[in-house]
């Protein structure tokens, strides 16, 4: 990644395309913490994040899902959604000392607010399912489950739908616009063109780590340096 | 020695050499089982344990004619502060070792445990004027040695005694891993990088397992101690680290109840070896001789055999199923 800037409006849906090797994949890694950046600068609601541990972006409310779903196997469905929700009390043993009676009920809370989830994505039904026994389609849903089960404002999706059946797909990014509407921001690469051009109102093209240009779609579909790099004739 | 006296000596023979291995293994399978810790260096942790634990309990040594001694307490320690600081100090040992090699791959901590062992085992041997060195600590204390005899009723009573913190290590183990915080140690086992890409601290989780693990051995550390009333640097060998990771593979990794089992099945094995010997002795020496060594070499084909067939172990990780919601 080399001269890569980029804004992301609130309340948006922001897709990021660009070549194979153009730095998708990078970039989300580097905005989420999870590689530093050698040089630059990571702001998110006003406030630097380049630096801190991936942990403490997310609980800034910034969360990334993986390309390639990584659940955790040995889990349940349902405990995948629990792992992933903001800190509650007894994941830290010194709740035991501070307030021991909170464990319980927030416990109630968190399993309460997974099932909700987990039927937002059409999950209910493999809640107690070890995650390993799911379909690749399934585990994407999962990872966008465990995703929104943060309480994010903002997501970062990698390819949240490539792999997924057409009537799925549909259904993943009409709850994403759904949720827009509500307030979250998502940043999304994707492969799909029509995906990208029917559901982002704004567009960035990474080409070669860098930013080649953005816009709305009908302007990118225009755009002949684009058309040249990545969209073909 | 009337039958029943005899007959408690046999009992408490197995059933305590058992059940110390139990909680070892009870303390190695929070890290290795429920976090996925590679703790390659169990033994010094027991050995810290026991020697803290002796150390306390028999007072300063000074013995005018050798000139060896250790640094105990002018006044030997009540039995029950001196678990609680040897726990104290297995487990500090262990978040030492841990800070700077938890921020690394997993294979650091194996590297270091393993090497922490050997250095613990030559310092304890060295330090004569701290341990006392290659002397042997004797008369430790057992628990209630004050009232009851030694012999059976002392062997009986350290039975009641080992069954009671086996239990209660059990009843903690159970109840930890299933809170939120157990939950989380099992998603960084799974996959470190996807559990901080959801809000996990891995080093924070991960210390508290290293912390709570290594306190649970170096208890049993003292108990051995206690049991033992001696302990010298050797009492502690590699091999200690060997079985408690067959007993942990054998029960279950992932599932406190299984390693109890494990425990028990394993010991028996090795002690019914040791009653054989003395059977076969009248029959062929060379075969008794070689007995010890037929007892590990099963050990190491049923150890590869349960990893190729059941690596889930006897009792496999139970499912976890959260409560519905009304």
């Amino acid at each position: 990644m080399d001269g890569c800037s980029l804004q992301v409006r609130p309340k948006t849906i922001t897709g990021l395309i660009g070549p194979n090797g153009a730095g998708k994949s990078t970039l989300f890694n580097v905005i989420a913490g999870l590689y530093a950046p050698d040089r630059g600068e990571v702001w998110f609601d006003g406030q630097r994040v380049d630096g801190l541990p991936p942990y403490r972006i997310v609980h800034r409310g910034l969360i990334k899902t993986f390309q390639i779903p990584r659940e955790f196997r040995n889990l349940t469905v349902l405990e995948n959604l629990m792992v992933a929700a903001p800190p509650i009390a007894g994941e830290s043993l010194l709740d035991l000392f501070y307030r021991p009676f909170a464990i319980r009920r927030e416990e109630a809370k968190v399993i309460a607010r997974a099932e909700e989830v987990l039927g937002s994505v059409g999950l209910r039904l493999l809640r107690d399912e070890y995650a390993r026994n799911l379909s690749g389609g399934q585990k994407k849903l999962l990872e966008l489950a465990k995703a929104l089960m943060a309480r994010p404002r903002m997501v970062l999706l990698d390819e949240p739908v490539a792999g997924i059946n057409p009537t799925l797909a549909n259904q993943i990014l009409v709850t994403i616009e759904k949720l827009r509407d509500e307030g979250l921001t998502f940043f999304l690469v994707e492969h799909d063109m029509d995906v990208v051009m029917k559901r982002c109102e704004w567009i960035i093209v990474l080409h070669q780590g860098r930013t080649l240009t953005e816009g709305v779609p009908d302007a990118i579909k225009a755009n002949p340096e684009v058309i040249d790099s990545y969209l073909g004739a | 020695m009337s039958e029943i006296d005899y007959l408690i000596l046999q009992i408490a023979g197995f059933v305590i050499p058992a059940t110390l291995l139990v909680i070892i293994a009870l303390g190695l399978n929070l890290q290795w089982g429920h976090t996925g810790l590679f703790n390659a260096g169990v033994a010094a942790f027991v050995g810290v344990g026991a020697y803290t634990f002796a150390m306390l309990t028999t007072g300063r040594f000074n013995d005018p004619v050798s000139s060896w001694s250790h640094w105990g307490p002018p006044t030997p320690w009540d039995l029950i502060p001196a678990v609680g600081v040897a726990m104290l100090v297995s487990a500090s040992l262990g978040v030492l070792i841990a800070i700077p090699t938890l921020r690394l791959k997993a294979d650091y901590l194996a590297i270091a445990t393993l090497a922490l062992a050997e250095i613990i085992r030559l310092v304890i041997k060295n330090e004569r004027t701290l341990t006392g060195g290659d002397q042997t600590i004797n008369y430790i204390p057992r628990p209630f040695g004050g009232f009851v005899p030694p012999g059976w009723a002392s062997d009986g009573v350290f039975v009641l005694v080992a069954a009671a913190i086996a239990v209660g290590a059990l009843v903690a183990m159970e109840f930890l891993v299933r809170l939120p915080w157990g939950r989380a140690l099992r998603a960084i086992r799974e996959d470190e990088e996807s559990a901080m890409a959801v809000g996990k601290n891995p080093f924070r989780l991960k210390l508290g397992s290293i912390a709570i693990g290594c306190a649970v051995m170096g208890l049993a550390g003292a108990l051995t101690a206690s049991y033992g009333g001696s302990v010298h640097p050797d009492s502690f060998p590699p091999f200690l680290t060997f079985t408690a990771y067959v007993v942990v593979i054998l029960g279950g990794s992932g599932n406190p109840r299984g390693v109890v089992l494990g425990g028990y099945v394993f010991y028996l094995f090795t002690w019914t070896t040791q009653q054989l010997r003395v059977y076969v002795q009248g029959i062929s020496d060379i075969l008794a001789l070689r007995l010890d060594f037929i007892n590990q070499m099963v050990i190491g084909l049923v150890l590869i055999l349960f990893i190729l067939f059941r690596p889930e172990g006897i009792v496999p990780e139970p499912k976890y199923i959260p409560k519905r919601r009304r």
